[in-house]
């Protein structure tokens, strides 16, 4: 099913270039710092949940690393390379209410967005590249609702049209924000298990989130922060009370949730 | 048939070239909410257009393009500045700075003396489509007759030049206007910069203000960038097919409206004129009242 | 405009009676147009209001059609005003209804009603043009403003309705405050938002259909957006800045009003807002709030002093 990813040809060298590499990174809204000296550097592969309260930075690190918003100081290189010349192997999916709802688009139109990097400027869409679009919006369970318009979907529809898009993309390293918030069992599960296949087929994803109960059932990897880096590393070491704690300033039963 | 030729066709062309290149440009506005950048366009190009007809004493097409395009680049670094130097509210930088320029550009006009003899500040509001006449035209032979189109009004030629440079450009970067419009940070992620396409789009409202204005006049540009979009939004959902149906309501607006101001007095026997460029302004509004009444994609009611 | 005395001697009140009148007058407008402005700003109703202006142009034809059918003079005051004014309350109605009933949003809303209801109004102009009456050279001055042969009983009446819309708003003045700072608050608090926001909506009308005489239609929002804009930069404060803001309204028209008198062939409401252009660049500049230089020399001071 997930034949259109290539195999990890990165990970074959003897020192594997990580995906992400984050040094000293710190971004400022107006003189507020959002983040401060972030410091982390990826694993290859895997599912990697960025856990921490409101106003933590979490979002602001995504938008940093993919220069939507200037760092104050500090670098983020994917796979050894500044992110302007990386574009072709990172799929970013916004939080969910920053589009145009009533844009004149269907949900074809905009997985097939994806696609628009590979199809190089100044040329159109072929007809290939609508049934291309089609096979992403059917890997995410959505291929009946091709040609409804974009805000004619419910949230979690919505939220795996984005996903379908990033699918398209056919990146290394995806970076999700928040893409579990406020969607149905359905959506959950349909994202879940396209995280794993792209997991297994040996990409990276980084997904922002913000319920600690499920941290465990879904993501192999974790890293804590609040306006600066607390903790790093696999969930089963990483995600302990005591660096929960360390986090949020309180202790937080695991099973609370949000 | 040659009255039809010299005076009715040309003005009809006129006054229909320039609603379709505003149209076209109009639905990049209207999606990416700039509706009031066609308006603003409108007026301060009026100021490069004088000081360059003053400066060359000839109305040549270059010469317009150039002293208009100086005028809107000026007005959009002050409104810049005004908003990220000076902290000015962005719509409060824009309408300062756009009625500045059109009082420069009426006082220009009345001090410089062109008023008048080349232009007038009621043709510049109003439009004067009625002086585009094409008075070689003899017959039905003359539209075979080279020496003859020659004659053509020079607003033809520049409204044919802007029109085909605005759709040639949208076709090229179809998918790119749309990714930009649609979801700029995502556009950005994929190497596709929102402040290149952002600069296009205006520069491409500015060509068109500059082929149509002394053509047709500021208020037939504005209703032109707006309405055709606008009535189209309330048929479709497709991008596409949007741009094709504006296309189809601005012809529309152009010939039905032309064609009233014509015929209406007539037909009542009245001995009036009807303004053309206002009449095909309000045609275009009235395809957009009926398609907000009856279309079928007007949207949900918002409950504010 | 090369011999500068004839306009020293005006703007000194030395010229007649009547031109005297007539410059405290647009004075006085401008006044009211920079109170109401400030809230217009606030409310983010500036560009609404640009819709409005050009509104009135197919009441006010429709207006001097009236009046001539009904056997008066086409340029009678009252029936232009009254057009203006319901032509200008259809429109604004027009943009609620678009933004509140369809999927287009405000600003294609103001847009189109702006273009739709002028140009009806241009159609409307022309077929005056060709109708067998006098007056209709007289309409021009509506579109972009004369002062040149505006009675004394004109601008009388121009200072009492600005006069009126100071006092209107005077006593309001914190309960608009207080919604353009912010709203959500003001209506958890039990303020009518909506119905105070229909107020500042009704006097940006008045002072728009007032103003129509001297500053035009096409121009008048300018004397609603550029005064209050350079006023925020010499106070933080929104009392001081509303004053501020009449002050320089004022000034804009009778410096407008003056030049327009040496020159009578110059529209008036042209030069009215390129003064009040001017006065926003000054103010960018050395407001003593927020101006370029002001901000420049403080953080100086304030880097020296850590």
């Amino acid at each position: 099913m997930l034949a259109p990813f290539p195999s990890n040809r990165v990970s074959s060298g003897i020192m594997p270039i990580p995906p992400l590499a984050i040094r000293d990174l710190s971004v400022q809204y107006g003189g507020r710092t959002a983040l401060e000296n972030f410091t982390w550097t990826a694993p290859e592969r895997g599912l990697v949940a960025i856990v921490g309260p409101n106003g933590a930075g979490k979002s602001s690190l995504l938008k940093a690393v993919l220069d939507l918003v200037p760092k104050a100081g500090g670098t983020a290189e994917i796979f050894g390379k500044p992110v302007s010349e990386q574009r072709d192997l990172l799929a970013y999916v916004p939080q969910r209410a920053s589009v145009d709802w009533d844009f004149p688009a269907t949900a074809a139109d905009v997985v097939a967005m994806g696609l628009y990097r590979r199809i190089g400027w100044l040329k159109p869409l072929r007809a290939a590249d609508h049934v291309s679009a089609k096979k992403y919006l059917d890997m995410v369970g959505l291929s009946e609702f091709a040609d409804r318009q974009i805000g004619a979907l419910s949230g979690g529809q919505q939220q795996r049209v984005f996903l379908a898009r990033a699918l398209a993309q056919a990146a290394k390293l995806f970076l999700l924000d928040e893409p579990f918030a406020g969607v149905d069992a359905v959506t959950e599960g349909v994202m879940t298990r396209v995280f794993r296949d792209l997991r297994d087929a040996g990409s990276l994803v980084i997904a922002v989130h913000h319920d600690l109960s499920s941290v465990k059932d879904i993501f192999d990897t974790v890293v804590l922060l609040n306006r600066e880096f607390i903790a790093g590393g696999p969930v089963a070491t990483t995600f302990t009370p005591d660096n929960i704690a360390r986090t949020y300033g309180v202790p937080l039963s695991l099973n609370s949730g949000q | 048939m040659t009255s039809f030729l010299q005076i009715d066709l040309p003005a009809m062309l006129v006054g229909t070239l320039a609603a379709l290149v505003c149209a076209l440009i109009g639905n990049f506005l209207v999606l990416t909410r700039q509706s009031m950048l066609g308006d603003a366009m409108g007026h301060v190009v009026l100021p490069g257009i004088v000081i360059a007809f003053v400066l060359a004493g000839t109305t040549a097409t270059w010469v317009m393009l150039t002293g208009a395009f100086a005028a809107a680049l000026f007005s959009a670094m002050l409104v810049e500045f005004l908003r990220r130097m000076a902290g000015v509210e962005p719509s409060a930088a824009l309408g300062a700075v756009f009625t500045a320029m059109f009082a420069l550009g009426v006082l220009l006009l009345e001090q410089s003396g062109v008023a008048r003899t080349t232009f007038d500040v009621h043709h510049i509001l109003f439009g004067n489509i009625e002086t585009a006449i094409w008075p070689a035209a003899a017959g039905i032979r003359s539209l075979f007759d080279l020496a003859a189109l020659a004659s053509l009004p020079p607003q033809l030629g520049r409204l044919a030049f802007g029109l085909v440079v605005v759709a040639l450009i949208i076709v090229l970067l179809f998918k790119e206007l749309r990714v930009v419009s649609f979801d700029p940070d995502f556009a950005r992620t994929i190497g596709i910069s929102p402040r290149m396409i952002g600069a296009l789009i205006v520069s491409l409202a500015a060509l068109a203000a500059v082929v149509s204005l002394s053509a047709v006049g500021v208020i037939l540009l504005v209703a032109m960038m707006v309405c055709p979009p606008a009535t189209a939004r309330m048929l479709t959902d497709d991008l596409r097919t949007q741009v094709l149906l504006s296309l189809l309501f601005a012809l529309a607006s152009g010939v039905f409206g032309y064609a009233i101001a014509v015929l209406l007095p007539l037909a009542f026997g009245y001995e009036i004129s009807l303004g053309a460029a206002g009449t095909i302004a309000v045609v275009a509004g009235l395809f957009q009242l009926a398609a907000m009444l009856f279309g079928p994609k007007r949207g949900i009611p918002r409950t504010a | 405009m090369t011999d500068l005395s004839p306009l020293v001697s005006i703007l000194l009140l030395q010229a007649g009676y009547n031109t005297i009148v007539v410059m405290l007058g647009a004075a006085a407008l401008g006044a009211a147009t920079g109170i109401v402005g400030v809230f217009a700003m606030l409310r983010r109703r500036a560009l609404v209001a640009d819709a409005v202006a050009h509104a009135t142009l197919p009441g006010v034809a429709l207006g001097f059609i009236v009046a001539v059918t009904l056997g008066f003079s086409g340029r009678s005051l009252p029936f232009l005003m009254v057009g203006a004014a319901l032509t200008a309350i259809l429109a604004a109605l027009s943009i609620q209804w678009i933004t509140n009933r369809t999927r287009l949003t405000e600003d294609t809303a103001i847009a189109s009603v702006l273009a739709t209801f002028f140009a009806l109004g241009i159609v409307l102009l022309t077929v005056i043009q060709t109708l067998k009456t006098g007056g209709q050279a007289g309409l021009d001055i509506y579109l972009l403003g004369a002062t040149a042969g505006m009675l004394r009983e004109e601008a009388i009446i121009l200072a009492l309705f600005s006069l009126v819309v100071a006092l209107a708003v005077a006593a309001i003045f914190k309960e608009l405050t207080l919604i353009s700072f912010d709203a959500d608050y003001a209506r958890a608090h039990g303020f009518p938002v909506r119905l105070l926001d229909l107020a500042i909506l009704a006097l940006v009308l008045a002072v728009v259909v007032i103003g129509l005489r001297v500053v035009g239609l096409v121009l008048i929002v300018a004397l609603l957006i550029t005064p209050p804009a350079a006023a925020r930069f010499w106070t933080n404060h929104t009392g001081y800045m509303t004053l501020i803001s009449a002050t320089i309204g004022a000034a804009s028209a009778y410096f407008g009003a003056a030049i327009s008198a040496v020159s009578p062939d110059t529209p008036t409401g042209a030069v009215i807002v390129l003064v009040a252009f001017t006065i926003l660049l000054f103010s960018v500049f050395f407001g003593s709030a927020r101006g370029i230089v002001v901000r420049a020399f403080g953080a100086r001071q304030w880097r020296g002093a850590s």
